[in-house]
């Protein structure tokens, strides 16, 4: 079994890099780290990631979802359950929302791989799973469908769930899909305006011409 | 400045580390405000016009909501919405580019991110003006609105909060805007919207907010 003082340590550091590296906002977003078969340790629900303490952190069984302790864990703990029962390669799994990926959930778009990163990190295209509200059992199902054979998805109007051996791993992944939805989304826009280099303001031209001939989101 | 207690106190270093915040994001610039209740007749607010990064206590200012705050930027809007809406307690009015952007030609746009439609609500509303009876309208029900081609109001019951809708609100008008070159962002339905607004304010931040109250 794996140190849980450390894990514990570790976790309440990465909520503390997400909101510094702007990948999750507020109480939004949430981290777990398999222990062993039986055990998970997850973030609990509703608190920020600045006030949180390595004491804060739930342990969760995997497979009954009950927890020790007074403190509620993340209400997005089924999908963190489902993924370690799932995929026995994964030791750590982050959820959360940063801004071009969750431009890219909110279109519900796959993100293709576009470097060579990609391949090595998500094994692959990122998919985006279907509609859920948070918490349901349809979202749950959405997303290790979305998850089949990759390290990364996209959930509908929502976030990004990344996942890897390790927490640190799981980071860079979460770095790595807003790094690339970012370059997505430069690349379309680039492709609509016919220029050779990305201008923000761009964007919003295409935007006002979507809504000038009228076509519907 | 008169001496504080040490609920005003905190307040003071809440506001000032939150408007700070929204300088480094992005979201606060000079003409802004951010304003947190002390009482149900003083608030603090940021004084006009400020450079956000170098706020202090000496440009937040300890005023009556009866005063007139028009040497505030948009501080009789805060004034106003502090009388009428007593469950308010943080407000921030700022000029989030996509949202502002937005306004431009929206009179509303949909929630659709699941964190807009928990923290705004299942719409956001383009108040076509600053007018308090305008502005009250739109933020019936909601965290947040947009004041065309002028401000964003942000609300909250911490200013933790109405930071938190700020810059959920800017993320929801970005992916918007975003998702139209992606052949169209997709809405969330009303009503699972309007479902996880309720869960939001009743149940999920209840717990974090009345902490953050203390």
């Amino acid at each position: 079994m794996l140190d849980e003082a450390q894990i514990r340590k570790e976790i309440k550091e990465i909520g503390v890099r997400l909101v510094e590296a702007n990948l999750v906002q507020g109480t939004w977003g949430n981290i777990s780290v398999r222990l062993d078969d039986k055990y998970m340790l997850v973030t609990p629900s509703g608190l920020d990631y600045m006030r949180l303490t390595p004491e804060d952190m739930v342990k969760v069984e995997i497979s009954t979802l009950n927890y020790e302790g007074n403190i509620k864990p993340t209400s997005e703990k089924k999908i963190h359950a489902a993924i370690y029962r799932e995929r026995s390669d994964i030791g750590a799994v982050i959820h959360s929302h940063p801004f071009y990926s969750s431009s890219i959930a909110a279109a519900r778009c796959e993100l293709p791989v576009l470097t060579k990163d990609m391949s090595t990190v998500f094994l692959g295209h990122v998919r985006v799973g279907r509609y859920g509200l948070p918490g349901t059992k349809k979202l749950t199902k959405a997303t290790l469908y979305a998850l089949r054979g990759r390290n990364a998805c996209f959930m509908a109007n929502h976030g990004i769930v990344a996942c890897a051996a390790n927490l640190i791993g799981a980071f860079n992944a979460c770095r790595l899909i807003e790094e690339m939805s970012k370059k997505f989304i430069s690349i379309e826009t680039m492709n609509l305006t016919k220029k050779d280099t990305f201008d923000q303001a761009d964007v919003m031209t295409v935007f006002r011409n979507r809504k000038k001939y009228k076509l519907k989101n | 400045m008169e001496e504080m207690n040490f609920t005003e106190s905190k307040r003071m270093r809440e506001l000032i580390a939150f408007t700070n915040q929204l300088m480094v994001e992005g979201l606060a610039n000079e003409g802004d405000s951010v304003s947190v209740r002390l009482s149900s007749t003083e608030i603090l607010i940021t004084a006009t016009p400020v450079k956000h990064r170098d706020i202090t206590i000496e440009n937040v200012s300890k005023v009556l909501i009866s005063d007139d705050l028009s040497a505030h930027r948009f501080g009789d809007l805060h004034a106003k919405i502090y009388h009428a809406r007593s469950d308010i307690n943080a407000i921030i009015t700022n000029h989030a580019p996509h949202c502002v952007g937005l306004s431009l030609t929206e009179s509303k746009f949909p929630a659709v991110l699941d964190d807009v439609a928990q923290i705004i609500g299942p719409r956001v509303y383009v108040a076509p003006s600053s007018e308090i009876k305008s502005v009250l309208k739109c933020l019936k029900g909601h965290g947040a609105c947009i004041v065309k081609n002028e401000c964003v109001v942000a609300t909250g019951r911490t200013v933790d909060e109405a930071h938190t809708a700020a810059l959920v609100l800017e993320k929801g008008a970005r992916a918007y805007i975003e998702g139209s070159v992606l052949g169209g962002a997709k809405k969330i339905p009303y009503f699972e919207a309007k479902l996880m607004r309720f869960v939001y304010k009743t149940k999920y931040s209840k717990a974090d907010q009345e902490a953050k109250l203390q």
